[in-house]
């Protein structure tokens, strides 16, 4: 819903808090449990906790983001470890007029602004003092950290390294169409579309 | 909702629904005697403000103790937005400059639809369902069984509209998104009669009916005008074309545009969904006219 106040002082106790096992969890229900995944929120938090990572997103051609891909199913996979049956990834993305006409306005409107910012950084060629290189460099970096949205690639790269890592099938859900166009064109993943706003 | 599982020992955060309606938020709000409820936490959602709606200056958290047991107190929807039109909707925060600025910029109608609007979001968005192929196994075994497929239909709606049969469809149920639009017009919907003044019918939503074929929805529902002592029974076609997202057109016409009395008929808008490339599309408001037909 993108509510600020409802977020984690409504939800958890603190950002940190732990209330329940996993497993469980999932021994005392009653059928096989499905998980699903906000892969893009699971994907953000990932890379926003790995400055090399970030660096590699933004490289200019595009690189592969391996490191980034073995967290993904890492993640994903120790749920299985503690029982999950099924995984399901969850891509987001069908834009409803509403959203396009408020949060995503605003969104990119903010978005080409800090884009236009970045590019000004990176055409500075000499600096003043290393005082004002490391404030440049430090911005660069926020910048970079928040102009990161998941690229189509990825969902390719992660279907491909969950191959690799295991042989249990993981299910993928998305709203976006381009999204789901990409899966059923580069992957053989199974394509399950997820209730959710 | 599980939040945060550490991979190594298991731990985890689980919230469910119920646990967040019936402990979490009555205590973080500390709203004894109110039964949070998902329409109520949709309320609330909009008064805090969220992706689709900004937050009125001045309604913030310590604010919605007061605000749910208000809406908690009105006895209908029609109650509720009234109460929200006028004590809600209101600036109390910042200068009082910033206060006058806001309520000139602001025209309330206006954002009482797009609170509406939101709402309706919340509970029909359009999104894709998972279906099983046999009715009489759960999605969850079929899922297993790999016997499931996905179609395009409404959060709410039980009707499934296939993607590819119909790519007009995006969401929605047109009865459902009917009554949305017939609660927003109990104190709104005004016809301009060809001869006459405009005035105010109400509507009987125990009369509301509907009946639904493969290619078109039709909807009935009975509109009385007090001032006349007169009973109208409407019906309403819709086809697939008429696409059923919820329309808030201008003040007073949100519903019912135009009224023919020679022809008896009245005229409605319609939002028609626009195909951009094979698998885009978008949505557009347009005032196009759709007869229904009045038995007198």
């Amino acid at each position: 819903m993108g509510v600020k106040d409802l977020s984690t002082s409504c939800i958890r106790d603190s950002p940190s808090a732990k209330n329940a096992k996993l497993s469980d969890v999932i021994k005392n229900s009653t059928c096989p449990v499905i998980i699903g995944f906000d892969i893009s929120v699971v994907i953000i938090k990932l890379m926003k906790s790995n400055p090399t990572i970030i660096s590699r997103y933004h490289c200019d051609p595009k690189v592969p983001l391996q490191e980034l891909m073995d967290k993904v199913v890492g993640t994903i996979g120790s749920y299985f470890k503690h029982g999950m049956a099924k995984g399901v990834v969850v891509f987001d993305g069908l834009t409803n007029k509403l959203k396009k006409e408020k949060a995503h306005k605003e969104c990119y409107q903010n978005n080409a602004n800090d884009l236009r910012e970045l590019e000004d950084l990176y055409n500075i060629t000499e600096f003043d003092s290393k005082e004002s290189e490391q404030r440049v460099m430090l911005r660069v970096g926020q910048l970079r950290s928040t102009l990161s949205p998941i690229r189509q690639d990825m969902i390719y790269d992660i279907k491909s390294s969950w191959k690799k890592y295991s042989k249990t099938k993981l299910y993928a859900l998305g709203h976006h169409m381009r999204q789901i166009i990409s899966l059923l064109l580069y992957t053989d993943m199974e394509l399950l579309i997820m209730l959710s706003q | 909702m599980i939040i945060d599982m550490n991979p190594s020992t298991g731990e985890c955060w689980i919230m469910t629904l119920d646990k967040l309606l019936q402990e979490r938020l009555p205590k973080e709000f500390n709203t004894d005697g109110v039964v949070w409820t998902r329409e109520i936490l949709c309320q609330v959602a909009c008064f805090l403000g969220n992706d689709y709606i900004k937050r009125i200056p001045g309604n913030g958290k310590t604010k919605v103790k007061n605000f749910v047991e208000a809406i908690s107190d009105c006895g209908n929807d029609s109650e509720m937005y009234e109460h929200i039109l006028e004590n809600v909707m209101v600036p109390t925060s910042g200068s009082t400059d910033a206060k006058q600025t806001w309520l000139l910029n602001t025209n309330k109608t206006e954002l009482l639809k797009l609170w509406k609007c939101v709402n309706a979001m919340f509970h029909h968005g359009p999104v894709f369902l998972v279906q099983s192929h046999d009715a009489s196994i759960p999605v969850r075994d079929a899922l297993f069984q790999d016997t499931y497929s996905i179609q395009l239909g409404s959060l709410c709606s039980e009707k499934i509209y296939s993607r590819s049969n119909d790519p007009c469809i995006l969401g929605f149920d047109p009865f459902v998104d009917l009554v949305d639009k017939l609660d927003f017009a109990v104190f709104n919907l005004k016809v301009q009669q060809a001869d006459g003044p405009t005035q105010k019918l109400k509507y009987s939503d125990t009369s509301l009916s509907s009946e639904s074929s493969s290619t078109s929805n039709i909807i009935s529902y009975r509109l009385q005008d007090d001032l006349n002592m007169q009973e109208y029974q409407v019906q309403e076609m819709y086809t697939r074309q008429h696409l059923n997202v919820p329309n808030f057109g201008e003040e007073g016409s949100s519903r019912v545009s135009s009224f023919n009395s020679k022809t008896s008929e009245f005229y409605v808008s319609s939002i028609d969904l626009e195909q951009d490339s094979e698998n885009e599309w978008h949505l557009d408001v347009e005032s196009a006219s759709i007869p229904i037909k009045i038995f007198m």
